[in-house]
């Protein structure tokens, strides 16, 4: 039967052509599919990064992971469950043109050869009805449903870092400041509420710039410390010491995904407040430290005990820590640096007249400087307050508060440049906390 | 079909098939489904086992379809008392130029189209002497074989009522039977035509469709039509599938595992023994029947399915649950269909 075999080759080609079209569509379904799953996972895990937590960013990237595997795996599976072969292309084909399984049989006629003088007639019939059964009739040439979700999914992950915090309109700022100072701001009144309650028992105002560090901070680096890892030299900024490798893929992540959008709000209002808590408790064991070594500052290196997950300051990069002095470098900006952690209310932990510097500096540092001024005046706050206690008579707690009698009964530290550069303080100080400084300085006049 | 080219093949059967239709409606009122049946089971090369009530045109059937194919017909009223000899005929002394000698002198049997007419009053003994001419077209009387002329064509009728002194066919006997068809009264616009039709001067009469000599020859050419008949191999599952869920899932003779339709409940029920793979059988060849009569030469589902209700109903045998709950096995079959449905790619 010759005319029957280049009849069923040309069937068997036709099938071919329409296999591979349909298997293609399923792949490039399965492959949009997933692509899609990928690209919504990757939204959600840059809005979260940017939002969320540092804990929710890494439970969600290993989530995401796990997403993006299932959904892998579940391509390949699609992909396997559809995927056509010959037979069931002519399935296909049969059932789309309604040829009443005349493909089947005669592609089964192909495959098992029977004597049948009826074959000739089912091809012919097959063939009449070519038409029915084009692979454009079949399978059109048409934007399938799954493109239209991968291009929405692309949207949305370029859309995602629009959902970035906006920073907050910041009081009465005449300088540039970043998103970071008035998240600051808004966290103060949580910073000095407890502390009508909590008993004073270090020098807050020990040379540090507590918040203004934690402004610095990555939120990640914050987490860190409340896990209580530590910072390695050897992991770069940002990363907890105890998450290596493939532990620290979110937090490198989210710390990539901050730089890229310019991002450097912290996270949380509650989780800054958890951090500053910590920050308190280090420094207290810090004046504790140096009140005993007679409030001298080391100079060369202050690590942050209390905050186990905080970076040493020499280790913090220059973007993270821009105000700050770095260790065994002289500063500019503190013509007296043997006088750094004597001053009470020095804004710059290393400088007693560090609350001007801090404001002279803002030129020059931007941002930075603005930040670490506004915080210092928490810390000053602290100390007043201290004093006040000190002042009141002594308890059974006068015992222990030893250390922060000694640095609160030290000599004013204002300088006069402090005096001089007033005007620009006042440019940097809301209405509000001007007041505030007003009352602190006449106390200190008080005997 | 050897000068024919294979679509005039086709053609020709339906063609075929199409006059014998008329030629019968010509006689028989209504009945259309029953008549396209019995056709199917004709070119199928099977037997048909008509059941219905007395005085509903069973026997005009069979004889019409007798007179319009031109075929040799013989009927047989099977009664109690009727002996297997009586039907295959006997050996009886005969007496040539002075010599006395045994000679075969054929029965009703040897012919085209046999109408075994109420064939559960006969005993099971002349019962059986079908069994051999159905299946193989032969008789055996006194060690000599004797082969039948094909086509060979039964068509017995079974009286529902009046099963007083009637004996049931055994099952061996019924599973010989291609179809099963019941023949119900005629609705009220078919019998007031059955009245005016044959209460008049002027029977109908039947022209054959074909010459008595070569009628035989083109029925059988017809039969080998429908043979080559293609059936893919996922209909042919199908079809085992079917015959398949038909089995009691706790019958000592079905097979354990394998089934590809989930038991069914009403089967397990009500069923004590279910088809045969001759009831397979019948399912393919009636669908090429079908799908010939379509146009096409391959087998499509709904033609098994189409064919399915008469080759299989015969063959299911119900246990009394069945009989006290009014099932049929009708019921049965068309729950097995619908269960299959999902084997359809």
């Amino acid at each position: 039967m010759p005319a029957v075999t280049l009849g069923l080759a040309e069937v068997t080609e036709r099938l071919r052509g329409l296999r591979r079209r349909l298997n293609t569509f399923v792949v490039l379904q399965a492959l949009c599919v997933s692509l899609s799953a990928a690209c919504l996972a990757c939204a959600l895990l840059v809005i979260l990064g940017l939002r969320a937590s540092a804990n929710t960013f890494r439970v969600a990237t290993w989530a995401g992971l796990l997403y993006g595997a299932a959904a892998l795996v579940g391509a390949v599976l699609f992909v396997r469950r559809r995927w056509l072969d010959e037979a069931e292309t002519a399935h296909v084909a049969d059932r789309r043109a309604q040829l009443t399984d005349r493909l089947t049989t005669l592609f089964d006629l192909g495959v098992r050869p029977r004597p049948s003088r009826l074959a000739p007639v089912l091809l012919a019939q097959t063939l009449a009805l070519g038409t029915r059964w084009q692979a454009q009739q079949i399978a059109p040439r048409r934007v399938p449903w799954s493109v239209l979700l991968l291009i929405a999914s692309i949207l949305t992950l370029g859309a995602a870092p629009l959902v970035a915090p906006e920073p907050p309109v910041e009081p009465q700022s005449t300088t540039g400041t970043s998103a970071v100072a008035p998240t600051h701001f808004q966290l103060v009144p949580e910073q000095v509420e407890p502390l009508g309650t909590r008993p004073l028992d270090g020098p807050h105002a020990a040379g540090t710039d507590d918040a203004g560090e934690l402004a610095h901070v990555p939120p990640s680096r914050a987490d860190g410390a409340a896990s209580g890892a530590e910072i390695s030299p050897d992991t770069p900024a940002g990363i907890p010491a105890g998450r290596t490798g493939l532990a620290a893929v979110p937090d490198r992540l989210q710390e990539a995904i901050r730089r890229t959008f310019h991002v450097q709000a912290v996270d949380q209002p509650r989780e800054l407040a958890a951090r500053v808590q910590q920050k308190d408790s280090g420094d207290r064991e810090e004046g504790e430290r140096m009140g005993s070594e007679g409030g001298r500052h080391e100079g060369s290196r202050k690590p942050h005990d209390g905050a186990p997950g905080s970076q040493p300051v020499d280790r913090l990069p220059p973007n993270v820590n821009g105000s700050r002095n770095q260790a065994g470098q002289p500063d500019p900006a503190n013509p007296h640096p043997d006088m750094d952690g004597v001053a009470p209310a020095a804004g710059e932990g290393s400088s007693p007249n560090g609350l001007m510097a801090s404001a002279q500096d803002g030129d020059a540092l931007g941002q930075e400087a603005t930040k670490t001024f506004k915080l210092t005046i928490t810390s000053f706050l602290r100390t007043v307050e201290q004093h006040e206690n000190q002042q009141r008579p002594a308890g059974p707690r006068s015992a222990t508060t030893g250390d922060a009698t000694r640095v609160a009964n030290a000599p004013p530290a204002l300088s006069d440049q402090q005096l001089r550069d007033d005007t620009l303080r006042k440019a940097e100080i809301p209405v509000e906390y001007e007041d505030i400084v007003r009352r602190v300085y006449s106390l200190r006049g008080e005997p | 079909m050897s000068d024919a080219t294979p679509q005039q093949a086709v053609r020709e059967f339906q063609d075929v098939f199409e006059q014998l239709r008329d030629r019968l409606h010509q006689a028989i009122v209504g009945h259309r489904d029953i008549l396209d049946q019995i056709l199917v089971a004709l070119f199928a090369g099977g037997h048909v086992l008509i059941e219905g009530v007395p005085g509903i045109g069973k026997t005009l059937i069979v004889r019409t379809l007798g007179e319009a194919l031109n075929l040799s017909f013989n009927r047989v009223q099977f009664t109690v008392d009727l002996m297997p000899a009586d039907i295959t005929g006997t050996r009886m002394v005969t007496e040539h130029d002075g010599q006395r000698d045994f000679s075969f002198v054929r029965g009703p049997l040897f012919t085209h189209v046999l109408l075994a007419d109420e064939i559960n009053r006969a005993t099971p003994k002349t019962q059986a002497a079908l069994l051999e001419a159905m299946a193989e077209l032969q008789v055996t009387v006194a060690g000599t074989t004797y082969r039948l002329t094909p086509p060979f064509f039964v068509l017995a009728t079974l009286n529902p009522i009046e099963m007083e002194g009637t004996y049931p066919l055994p099952e061996a006997q019924l599973d010989r039977f291609f179809f099963k068809v019941v023949l119900g009264y005629p609705e009220h616009a078919d019998m007031q035509r059955i009245l005016s039709s044959t209460t008049g001067l002027s029977v109908p009469a039947v022209s054959p469709v074909f010459d008595r000599e070569e009628a035989a020859e083109r029925v059988e050419v017809l039969r080998t039509v429908v043979r080559e008949v293609l059936v893919a191999p996922h209909l042919e599952e199908y079809a085992a599938a079917i015959v398949r869920a038909t089995l009691p899932a706790d019958s000592k003779f079905a097979p354990r595992g394998g089934a590809l339709l989930s038991a069914d409940e009403y089967i397990g029920r009500y069923v004590s023994f279910g088809s045969s793979p001759r009831g397979g059988q019948a399912l393919l060849l009636g669908a090429k029947v079908r799908a010939l009569l379509d146009g096409r030469v391959n087998v499509t589902y709904d033609d098994i399915d189409h064919v399915a209700v008469p080759a299989l109903n015969h063959r299911l045998v119900l246990n009394f649950a069945a009989v006290a709950d009014g099932i049929d096995p009708r019921t049965l079959i068309e729950r097995i269909l619908h269960a299959a449905r999902r084997l359809r790619h």
